[in-house]
């Protein structure tokens, strides 16, 4: 029975999985059952054999009825607005996947699902997080049918002329057949970028690499001192530290080194092309990797600079991306270095709009906030660490250092907001900038923890698909009266955004008897008294 | 109000609409008190057996001859317990505010950690009602928001009447407008 054959919504039937389901259930139990009892049918006793059979039993008392109940407890429908799953036995769960929500079904059948006949079906929605539903076998022909009448009901609810999807992206002229290079890696520009390079895992791998083929301190003087390559320096054998900074000084020349190579490996002939719908990257060294990027994907435009790239006057651009691939999330570079003036246009060009010049700073209290807590970060680490190590104690004086970094980070950090982009930038020494286009928010949030409040400040972060956990671009530390109004803008200026729009029609459940949907402006509470009926099913 | 292009569901509970119309400052509505009891309950499954085993470590410390402060396990983890089992869920329930408007879905919590979440209803992937024991035991609920975001990839609203979730969970749906990333 298919599920559009029924009268209403309300009255389709949950369905249950495959009663195969539990025989697989436990099949795939077992190979962890048999391992606990293999000292049991080993027949080897002694007092670990009744913890054995203890456990055996723990299993046949709760592992056996857990997966039944947890059978019985999972039940699935679709309806021409959603997918409904309930599942759960102790905790149950009953979750609504709308249908223009889920982007992929998937249909694919294991080695135990092909024994039996079943198929697994999973519901992804692009959320990045995995398959929102997952049925664990069911019959393959219901799987094959739970596909198609997604995929059917999908094409209903679909507007004949796309709307909205595109509009936020750049109106560049849609009959363009060939893709416009709007960006070239010139040889210079490489070397450059591999120049300025500048990273600390670089250095530590060099470290750890010259850890790993056993060269000393001592071994690097030696050579040196062997190949002439300068003249003996007799200083190295009065003090180690000296030499350990000279040793330093060789780690950072061959992460500089690494670093130059691995860039020009991997952006040697880097090109970005575009056209109305999509961003395409090709880059590399003997093998070409070329990467399409959807334009209606790109959640985020993000500049990074160094210290070195920034002397200079030069930075990075990446966009953040959203369903890509199965991993969901991800950052593409899309300039690998460029004159800021023409990241800064070209970022414009992708968002359609030019960026923000001027932020706005936040509290000054921050270098309190931020320089308290590292004092208190070097402070007990140091301490700690002069119990195992005397001399760690001299991290104290890295305190001052922690209030430079503090004011350092206070500088850097800043936003803007002009109604359509919101432009935030934090970092002292790895700098970004992020611009987050209004059409991409997906949450606002503000919150301020008891030391904000007791210093009258709070942060606000507009969430985005594919934010970075670590690094999200918060603005920390508003004053709270500015970190409120920032945040009903924010929130405002995208619902005045949506509502602007054309507005997509409400999904009409054509496929069944709909429900009597109120005229415009609702009914009398309690003019009929089908109302309490009718909440089921909406 | 500006126009309004989203044609109204009237969909009712209680004779009274689920979703209040469209606003940026919405009415902020309390969770239901006995949710306390179920915040009480599942942090006592955790602490009282942690109480009992410092009781038993302690008095063990004690046959084999006592320190200088004896039962002060004891008296830390019960310190602790009063705290996570009397205080806290009172405090959390204190700051518990949410509300559900035809745009958005409004929640603010926190003690320590105050925090003032909007997620528009645009922006959300799917809905779950879910209840554990605890909840079913007292007919409450918890309304799961999915967003496609990061870190507010699931907005929890604990503390509802089972029906209230489930109507709320049905009036939002309507509200749900394909909206591509």
């Amino acid at each position: 029975m298919t599920p559009e054959s029924a009268p209403t919504p309300a009255a389709i039937p949950f369905r249950r999985l495959h009663p195969t389901t539990l025989l697989q259930g436990l099949l795939r139990t077992l190979p962890g059952f048999v391992v606990l009892l293999i000292p049991v049918l080993a027949g080897r006793g002694g007092g670990g054999h009744r913890f054995f059979l203890a456990m055996a039993l723990l299993y046949a008392l709760i592992g056996l009825p857990a997966t039944l109940l947890a059978y019985l407890r999972f039940r699935y429908r679709i309806t021409p607005e959603q997918v409904e799953i309930v599942s759960g036995i102790l905790s149950r769960q009953h979750r609504s996947i709308p249908i223009d929500r889920i982007q992929r079904v998937e249909v694919d059948r294991p080695l135990l699902h092909r024994l039996f006949g079943t198929a697994r079906v999973r519901l992804m929605t692009g959320s990045g997080t995995g398959a929102e539903g997952e049925l664990d076998a069911v019959a393959l022909d219901d799987a094959l049918a739970f596909r198609a009448t997604v995929r059917r009901l999908q094409a209903r609810l679909e507007q004949p002329a796309d709307p909205a999807a595109e509009s936020t992206g750049v109106p560049v002229e849609a009959e363009e057949p060939e893709a416009e290079e709007v960006f070239r890696l010139t040889p210079g520009l490489l070397l450059r970028a591999g120049a300025m390079r500048f990273s600390l895992v670089y250095i530590a791998l060099a470290f750890s690499g010259m850890q790993f083929v056993g060269l000393t301190v001592e071994d690097v003087v030696d050579w040196i001192e062997r190949t002439n390559l300068i003249a003996r320096i007799p200083f190295f054998d009065l003090s180690p530290l000296l030499a350990l900074a000279f040793s330093v000084g060789v780690a950072v020349v061959l992460s500089w080194m690494a670093g130059l190579l691995v860039t020009v490996v991997r952006f040697h002939g880097f090109t970005l092309r575009a056209d109305a719908r999509r961003l395409y990257t090709e880059r590399g060294l003997g093998g070409r990797f070329e990467r399409a990027i959807p334009r209606s994907k790109v959640q985020a435009v993000l500049y990074g600079t160094n210290p070195i790239t920034r002397r200079f006057g030069y930075a990075q651009l990446s966009v953040q991306t959203m369903g890509l691939d199965d991993s969901g999330a991800g950052r593409e570079v899309v300039v690998p270095l460029a004159r800021l003036a023409d990241v800064s246009a070209l970022s414009g060009r992708l968002l359609g709009h030019p960026a923000a010049e001027v932020l706005r700073p936040v509290s000054r209290r921050f270098v309190r906030r931020r320089g308290l807590r590292y004092t208190v970060y070097v402070v007990l680490g140091s301490l700690l660490a002069s119990r195992v190590w005397e001399p760690a104690l001299g991290g104290l004086a890295l305190v001052p250092l922690a209030w430079w970094l503090a004011w350092a980070q206070w500088r850097a950090h800043g936003y803007a907001f002009d109604g359509r982009v919101l432009v935030v930038q934090h970092g002292a020494l790895w700098r970004r900038q992020w611009h987050l286009p209004l059409a991409k928010f997906q949450t606002v949030e503000r919150w301020a923890n008891l030391f904000q409040r007791r210093l009258g400040l709070a942060s606000v972060y507009v969430d985005t698909a594919g934010a970075p956990d670590v690094g999200a671009p918060v603005v920390e530390d508003l004053p709270e009266e500015e970190a409120r109004a920032l945040a009903d803008r924010l929130y405002g200026a995208f619902e005045a955004l949506v509502r602007a729009r054309p507005e997509p029609p409400l999904p009409e459940p054509a496929l069944a008897e709909s429900p009597p949907v109120p005229p415009h402006g609702g009914r009398l509470p309690g003019e009929d008294g089908e109302a309490g009926t009718q909440n089921s099913t909406w | 109000m500006p126009s309004d292009p989203i044609p109204a569901l009237a969909v009712t509970v209680d004779s009274a609409p689920v979703l209040a119309p469209r606003t940026l400052e919405p009415a902020m509505e309390r969770l239901e008190p006995s949710v306390r009891t179920v915040w009480r309950a599942q942090v006592a499954l955790w602490w009282i057996p942690l109480v009992l085993a410092a009781v038993v470590y302690d008095v063990t410390q004690l046959v084999r001859g006592a320190g200088p402060f004896p039962f002060a396990v004891t008296v830390v983890a019960a310190l602790a317990a009063v705290w996570f089992i009397g205080v806290l869920p009172a405090l959390r329930y204190r700051f518990w505010r949410y509300a559900a408007t035809e745009e958005a879905l409004f929640a603010e919590r926190g003690w320590f950690t105050r925090v003032r979440t909007v997620v528009p209803l645009r922006r959300v992937q799917h809905i779950d009602v879910a209840e554990n024991l605890f909840e079913r035991e007292v007919g409450l609920a918890r309304l799961v928001v999915h967003t496609a975001g990061t870190r507010n990839n699931t907005v929890v609203v604990p503390g509802l009447r089972r029906e209230r979730a489930e109507a709320l969970r049905d009036a939002m749906r309507a509200y749900l407008a394909d909206d591509p990333l």
